[in-house]
């Protein structure tokens, strides 16, 4: 995933307040925007602050997906947010 | 740390149909198992005009992001990572790399070793890049 690819990364999860990677990821399932297409799930979720880097700017965003039972997720480029989410 | 989300102060859902457009059936070679796919049928010159249904998302935000397909050989420690990029972008291409899995922290993506892949593949062609995720397979399984 990107995650590992280099284009996106976390915070350290002592620098997130206690608040593991997995933890971000399923809080954006749970509060965060969800858009449903083709049997999978992305959520979109902002936090108050930084949560990681991608493509070496930071970002509030993340970004989780789930699909076949699994979920992932990593910090995402707000300037990629669908206009659904954004409302723009 | 909070969440300052909810763009619109409320949780929403939002349920997008691209008819015609389906996940692409890939026949797992011996050793490697799919643990991802959301790589859909629909080809990059086939994109604008696919019916997106439900939402204002487009189909590059839908069906053309950095976290495609993920399948993994544990008995070779590898794992194939298929996404599109730049994300969502028109004018981007597929990537495949098949790369080691760390040893000890199997677990951690970022641990693994993603700057010396074992095999690399770069097309617009989604014909192509199924050709090759095959091959990559094959010649590690």
């Amino acid at each position: 995933m990107s995650g590992g690819g280099g284009a996106a990364q976390y915070l350290p999860e002592a620098d997130l307040g206690g608040i593991s990677h997995k933890g971000l990821e399923k809080l954006a399932l749970e509060k965060g925007v969800i858009v449903e297409h083709g049997g999978g799930y992305h959520a979109y979720l902002e936090f108050d602050r930084p949560i990681g880097y991608n493509n070496g700017k930071p970002t509030n965003w993340i970004r989780a997906e789930l699909s076949g039972g699994v979920y992932h997720g990593h910090p995402f480029d707000p300037t990629k947010l669908p206009s659904a989410v954004t409302g723009r | 740390m909070a969440y300052s989300g909810q763009p619109h102060g409320r949780t929403m859902f939002i349920q997008i149909q691209t008819p015609g457009v389906n996940t692409v059936v890939l026949r797992e070679q011996p050793g490697w198992v799919i643990r991802h796919n959301r790589l859909f049928d629909v080809t990059p010159d086939a994109a604008p005009s696919t019916v997106v249904i439900g939402g204002n998302v487009s189909i590059w935000t839908l069906c053309f992001t950095e976290n495609l397909l993920q399948a993994v050989n544990e008995g070779k420690g590898l794992i194939l990572d298929v996404g599109w990029y730049p994300e969502a972008d028109p004018t981007g291409c597929y990537k495949a790399k098949a790369i080691r899995i760390d040893a000890v922290d199997r677990e951690n993506p970022e641990m693994y070793d993603w700057e010396n892949p074992v095999a690399t593949l770069e097309t617009r062609s989604l014909a192509d890049l199924l050709i090759g995720i095959r091959r990559i397979m094959e010649e590690n399984s």
